[in-house]
C-alpha cells in the first residue's frame, strides 16, 4: 500500500503539474509508458492490489437488486467475460500503432483517468474531452459526456476507430487483429461461445468495467452508522450537499443510486464564456447535414469546437445546447481535472463555479443558481467531496487533497463573490452591454 | 477554412449550396431563443393581405425590489437576452402584464429599465399585480394609456385592460378592491375581472377603424373568458366582449396571467395563453378548455422550468400560431389550425407527467 | 433580516413549548374568512351517542360537545396551515415568496402521493421533507424541521385540501 500510494500520488501530481503548473512535490518513480501513461505492467499490478471482483458475485457496495437491473440482458457479468474484458482493456495492440490501449487514458494509477484536461491518442493527437474515470460505470448510462452511446457496450468500441484515439481504420480491422492474436479466440469462445467479433469485444470491455466498483468510502461507513467516520467539517459538507448547495438533485447519493449522477444532461455554462454557441450551432447543423453517422458525431465531439455544444450534437434539440452529462461524484478526489473539458483543476474551482450560479447563457439550466456559500461552507463541502473516496484510494486522495488545497489558497480562477452572493446576474452585462450603472 | 475545425469532413466550404439551403429552409439559422421557428421572409405586400410576421411575448415577470427577488429579475433579464438574440428579430415585443409583483412604483421602474434594453419596439399590457396598489397610476405614469390600438402589416392590434375589478369604475371604495396582503391567496374574496363598460366601448372604437375581414389580435393580461373563478382566471363580462369581436372573421386573443400554456376557441375567436418568466402555476382544478393541453409538470429544482418566452407568428391568412419557448425544454407550438380544426390536427405533444 | 431573526427566535420558543398545538388567538377566524374554500374536517356527528344509552364516563361514548371540539381543534390546525401557506414572512422567505405563490389552494402538492422518491432531494421523502425543501430552496426561507409547528400546520392544510383524494403513495 505504501508503494502504491507513493507512486500514484507522485504520478498524478506530476501529470497535473504539466497542465496547471502545480508544483511537483516529487518526481515520478516509475518509468512512463507511451503517451505519458503508466506502463501497463505497473497498472496491472496496481489493479491486482485493488482486489476487484472477478465477476462471479455482486460487487461490494452495490445493492443486489439494483445490480440485477443494471445487468444487460445479453451481457450478464461472469468471470470469463470479465477476464476477456480485462485483457482487452490493457491491450495496446488494438490501436493502429500499438501505442494506445483503454488504459492509456483510463490509467489505473491515475484514478482510471489520465489527469489531463483532454486525452492524448495516437500520434500524440489531443482531443477536446476529459477522460471520465472508468469506475462505477455499472450505474452510468448513456455513455460519453454527450451521451452519444446508449450503453457501455456501445461506448467501449468507439475509441477503437476514432482517428485521434486508437485510430483503427474500422471495426472489421479490429476483429481481424483479434483473430490473429492466438490468445483471443479461445477467450471469446469461453466468454460468448463465438469467434471474436466487435459486439462481443464491447460486451467484454463493459463486463470488465462494471466490476470496477469503488463504493467503500468514509461516507458509506458514516451512513451505515459509524458516527465518527466523517469529521465535523465533512458532516457539515454533506448537509450542504443535500441542502443549501443543491448538489443532491443532480448528484443523488442513496443506496439505490450510489454513484451520484442523475444520468441527465445539463448546461451549467462551463464553456459558455469561451464560445459563441450560436455560431457553433449553425456550423454543427451544416456539418451534421453533411454526415451524421456515429463516427461523424464522434469526430465532431472530440476533434472540433462544435463538441462544446455537448448533448446538442447528438439530439439537435435546442435545449440541449451546451449540456453535458452529470458526472458521478464518487472518488472525485482522485479524478482531477474536472468538467467535460478538464478546465477546472481543483474541487474548490468546481464549487466556485456552482456557487456563482454557473455562467449565464441562454441555455443555462435554470436549476443552476447562485448559492451564496461562504468560504467556510466551500471548505466543508470540498471536505465532504473528498470523503467520497474509496478507502483503497486513500493514499492518492491525501496527496491530491494537499495539492488541491495548496493551489486553492493561491488561485481561485472561478470565484465570483458578487455573483455568488446574488448581487449581480451574468445576464445583466448581456442585456445592458456592461454599461449599466447598477440599481 | 483552416484550423482544427476543418480537420476532417466537416469543412463548411465543402457543403454544397443545396444542403445549405435545406438547412436554412428548415429554419435552423439563428438557434437562440425563437430562432428555430420556421419563418418566411415577408412576401411582397399586396392590398388586403397580411404580410406574415412574428412578434415575441414576455409576460408575468413579477419583479420585486423589497424584498429583492433576484430570481424573478434574472428570469426577465434572460427573457430580454433571448428576445434580443432572436434572428430574425421579431417585429415587436409584447409585454403581457404583471411586470411587478405588488405594483410598487420602484419595482415597475426597475422593470421598465430592463425592458428598455429590448431591441425591438415594446408594447405594454397592464396586469392585475401592476395595478394592485394604486389602480395602475404608477404604471400609466411609466407606460402611458392602458388601452390602445395600432395596425401592423394588415393586422389590427388592440390592447385591452382585462384586469379591472367588477364595480371599480362606479365605486371609489372598490377602486382598490384587492386589499394589500398576500397575493395568490384564494381570490374568490376579491371582485372578478372585467373589461368593463368603458373598456368595451374603447375596444369597439378601436375596431371600428378596420373592416370585418381585417385580422384582429387582442392583447390582454387576463384570458377574456371564464375559466376558474377561484384563481380569477375569469372575465365577468366575457360574453359582452365576445359579442364585440364576433363580427370579425379572424380574431386571436393573446393573454397571460395563467403562467402556463392555454388554448381555447370560442366562436370565431382563438385564445392563446402564454407562459410566464417568473414561475409556473399548476393546472386550475376546473374550467380548463378542452383544447388546452397539459405540459409535463415543472421540476421546482429549476425555478425557470415551465417558464420562458413566447412568440406568435401571424400567417398571410391572418391566423396566429403561438409558440411557448419553454426554458430547458422543447418549444411547443399551438397553431391556429389546431384551434380551428377542433384539435384534430397539429396536436401538441402529449404530457407524460401532467399536473393533477 | 431583523424580521427573519425574530421569526427564527419565535419558532425556537414555540418549538420547545407548544409545538403540538396551533396558537388560538382568533387568527383562525380571519383566516377562515380569507380562505372560504377550505373544506371542513369530516363530519363526525354520527358518532355522538344518545345520553340515555351509554353512561357518561365509559369508553365508546362521546357527546356532541366532544365532537364539536374535535372539529374545532382540527380545523384550527388546518386554518393555521392556510395562514402560514400564504405568508412569505411566516416561512422567512428572503425573496417574498410564499407557498401559495406557486400552489394556489395547495394545488400541485399531491399530499396523497407520499411517501415517494423526490428527485429534488435525491431520496424517498415524506411530505414534510418536501415542505422543508420547498421552504429552503423554492422560497429561500427557513429550514422547517419535522416538528416545526409551521411544518405540522402546512401538512394539515395540504392534506385538508385533498379531502377525498385516493392515497397513491409513490405516484409521480
Amino acid at each position: 500500500m505504501t508503494l502504491y500510494r507513493g507512486t500514484f500520488g507522485a504520478l498524478s501530481v506530476f501529470a497535473a503539474s504539466l497542465w496547471f503548473g502545480l508544483p511537483a512535490t516529487s518526481t515520478p518513480q516509475d518509468a512512463v509508458g507511451p503517451h505519458g501513461a503508466t506502463p501497463i505492467d505497473v497498472q496491472e499490478r496496481r489493479l491486482d492490489a485493488l482486489r476487484i471482483g472477478d465477476g462471479s458475485a455482486v460487487p461490494r457496495g452495490v445493492d443486489p437488486e439494483m445490480w440485477k437491473i443494471h445487468q444487460p440482458e445479453d451481457n450478464a457479468t461472469d468471470a470469463a467475460r470479465v477476464a476477456l474484458g480485462r485483457k482487452l482493456f490493457f491491450d495496446a495492440r488494438l490501436s493502429r500503432d500499438a501505442s494506445v490501449s483503454c488504459a492509456t487514458c483510463h490509467d489505473v494509477a491515475r484514478g482510471f483517468g489520465d489527469a489531463r484536461p483532454a486525452s492524448e491518442g495516437i500520434d500524440g493527437q489531443v482531443g477536446r474531452r476529459n477522460a471520465p474515470p472508468t469506475m462505477n460505470l455499472f450505474a452510468v448510462a448513456p455513455a460519453f459526456w454527450d451521451g452519444r452511446s446508449p450503453t457501455l457496450e456501445h461506448q467501449a468500441i468507439q475509441p477503437l476507430i476514432n482517428p485521434i484515439e486508437m485510430g483503427m481504420p474500422s471495426h472489421d480491422a479490429v476483429v481481424a487483429k483479434l483473430k490473429d492474436i492466438p490468445d483471443y479466440p479461445p477467450l471469446f469462445r469461453a466468454a460468448y461461445g463465438r469467434e471474436p467479433n466487435i459486439a462481443d469485444t464491447g460486451r467484454a470491455l463493459a463486463a470488465f468495467q462494471r466490476m470496477l466498483v469503488f463504493l467503500d468510502a468514509p461516507f458509506d461507513r458514516w451512513r451505515a452508522g459509524v458516527a465518527d467516520a466523517l469529521s465535523d467539517s465533512e458532516r457539515r459538507g454533506f448537509a450542504l450537499y443535500e441542502g443549501k448547495a443543491r448538489c443532491a438533485t443532480c448528484h443523488p447519493l442513496n443506496a439505490s443510486q450510489p454513484v451520484g449522477t442523475d444520468n441527465l444532461f445539463h448546461n451549467t455554462g462551463v464553456s459558455a464564456d469561451k464560445r459563441d454557441f450560436e455560431k457553433l450551432v449553425r456550423k454543427v447543423l451544416l456539418a451534421l447535414d453533411y454526415g451524421n453517422s456515429t463516427a461523424d458525431v464522434d469526430h465532431l465531439a472530440l476533434a472540433t469546437d462544435m463538441g462544446e455544444l455537448g448533448r446538442f450534437v447528438v439530439t439537435k434539440r435546442r435545449h440541449d445546447i451546451g449540456a453535458f452529462r452529470t458526472p458521478q461524484v464518487r472518488n472525485v478526489a482522485v479524478t482531477a481535472p474536472y468538467m467535460h473539458d478538464g478546465s477546472m483543476a481543483t474541487l474548490w474551482d468546481v464549487v466556485d463555479h456552482y456557487n456563482k450560479g454557473g455562467v449565464d447563457n441562454p441555455f443555462l439550466d435554470g436549476g443552476i443558481e447562485a448559492l451564496a456559500l461562504s468560504e467556510t461552507e466551500i471548505d466543508d463541502l470540498v471536505a465532504f467531496l473528498f470523503a467520497l473516496t474509496d478507502d483503497r484510494l486513500a493514499g492518492p486522495k491525501s496527496t491530491a487533497r494537499d495539492a488541491q488545497y495548496e493551489r486553492s489558497r493561491k488561485v481561485r480562477p472561478f470565484r465570483d463573490a458578487d455573483a455568488a452572493a446574488r448581487r449581480r446576474s451574468g445576464f445583466e452585462s448581456q442585456v445592458f452591454g456592461g454599461k449599466d450603472d447598477g440599481k | 477554412m483552416t484550423g482544427p475545425d476543418s480537420a476532417r469532413a466537416i469543412d463548411v466550404a465543402r457543403v454544397d449550396r443545396r444542403s445549405f439551403l435545406r438547412v436554412v429552409s428548415a429554419g435552423v439559422v439563428g438557434l437562440c431563443a425563437g430562432g428555430t421557428e420556421p419563418f418566411a421572409a415577408p412576401a411582397a405586400s399586396s392590398p388586403g393581405r397580411v404580410d406574415a410576421f412574428r412578434f415575441a411575448v414576455i409576460a408575468d415577470a413579477h419583479l420585486s425590489v423589497d424584498p429583492r427577488n433576484d430570481r424573478a429579475e434574472k428570469a426577465l433579464l434572460r427573457a430580454v437576452a433571448e428576445v434580443n438574440a432572436m434572428d430574425p428579430q421579431p417585429d415587436f415585443v409584447v409585454f403581457g402584464g404583471d411586470l411587478a409583483r405588488d405594483g410598487r412604483k420602484d419595482a415597475l421602474a426597475f422593470g421598465a429599465r430592463i425592458l428598455k434594453a429590448v431591441k425591438a419596439p415594446v408594447r405594454m399590457v397592464v396586469g392585475d399585480h401592476d395595478r394592485h396598489l394604486d389602480g395602475g397610476a404608477a404604471w400609466r405614469g411609466l407606460f402611458g394609456d392602458e388601452e390602445y390600438a395600432w395596425t401592423h402589416k394588415g393586422v389590427r392590434f388592440v390592447v385591452v385592460n382585462g384586469v379591472r375589478r367588477v364595480g371599480e369604475a362606479t365605486s371609489a371604495a372598490t377602486r382598490d378592491p384587492a386589499p394589500p396582503g398576500p397575493l395568490h391567496a384564494d381570490d374568490r374574496r376579491r371582485a372578478a375581472f372585467e373589461v368593463g363598460e368603458e373598456g368595451r366601448a374603447r375596444l369597439a372604437v378601436h375596431l371600428a377603424a378596420v373592416t370585418k375581414e381585417t385580422p384582429v389580435v387582442v392583447l390582454s393580461h387576463a384570458p377574456l373568458y371564464k375559466l376558474h373563478r377561484g384563481w380569477n382566471l375569469w372575465t365577468e363580462d366575457a360574453e359582452a366582449v365576445h359579442a364585440i369581436l364576433a363580427p370579425f372573421e379572424n380574431v386571436t386573443v393573446v393573454h397571460a396571467h395563467a403562467h402556463q400554456p392555454l388554448a381555447h376557441r370560442i366562436g370565431t375567436i382563438d385564445f392563446h395563453g402564454m407562459i410566464a418568466t417568473a414561475f409556473p402555476l399548476p393546472r386550475p382544478p376546473e374550467g380548463v378548455p378542452s383544447l388546452s393541453f397539459p405540459i409535463d409538470r415543472p421540476n421546482p429544482f429549476n425555478p425557470a422550468d415551465g417558464c420562458g418566452i413566447g412568440w406568435v407568428r401571424i400567417a398571410a391568412d391572418g391566423t396566429a400560431d403561438a409558440t411557448h419557448g419553454l426554458w430547458n425544454r422543447e418549444p411547443i407550438t399551438v397553431t391556429g389550425r389546431y384551434l380551428r380544426r377542433a384539435g384534430t390536427e397539429d396536436r401538441p405533444p402529449r404530457a407524460r407527467r401532467p399536473s393533477y | 433580516m431583523a424580521m427573519k431573526t425574530y421569526l427564527i427566535a419565535i419558532s425556537i420558543v414555540v418549538g420547545v413549548s407548544a409545538s403540538q398545538w396551533p396558537t388560538g388567538s382568533g387568527a383562525d377566524a380571519e383566516t377562515r374568512r380569507a380562505f372560504p374554500s377550505i373544506p371542513k374536517p369530516h363530519d363526525n356527528r354520527d358518532v355522538v351517542v344518545d345520553g340515555n344509552s351509554t353512561a357518561p364516563g365509559s369508553y365508546g361514548g362521546y357527546s356532541a360537545t366532544d365532537v364539536a371540539a374535535w372539529e374545532r381543534e382540527t380545523y384550527k390546525l388546518v386554518l393555521e396551515g392556510a395562514r402560514v401557506f400564504h405568508d412569505a414572512t411566516a416561512i422567512g422567505s428572503d425573496i417574498g415568496v410564499s407557498c401559495g405563490t406557486c400552489h394556489p389552494d395547495g394545488s400541485g402538492t399531491h399530499p396523497e402521493t407520499y411517501p415517494k422518491y423526490q428527485v429534488q432531494i435525491g431520496r424517498a421523502a415524506l411530505l414534510r421533507d418536501m415542505i422543508d425543501w420547498c421552504s429552503r430552496q423554492s422560497a429561500r426561507g427557513a429550514a422547517l424541521g419535522a416538528d416545526d409547528p409551521r411544518t405540522r400546520a402546512l401538512e394539515a392544510y395540504l392534506t385538508a385540501q385533498r379531502q377525498g383524494a385516493t392515497i397513491r403513495y409513490g405516484k409521480h
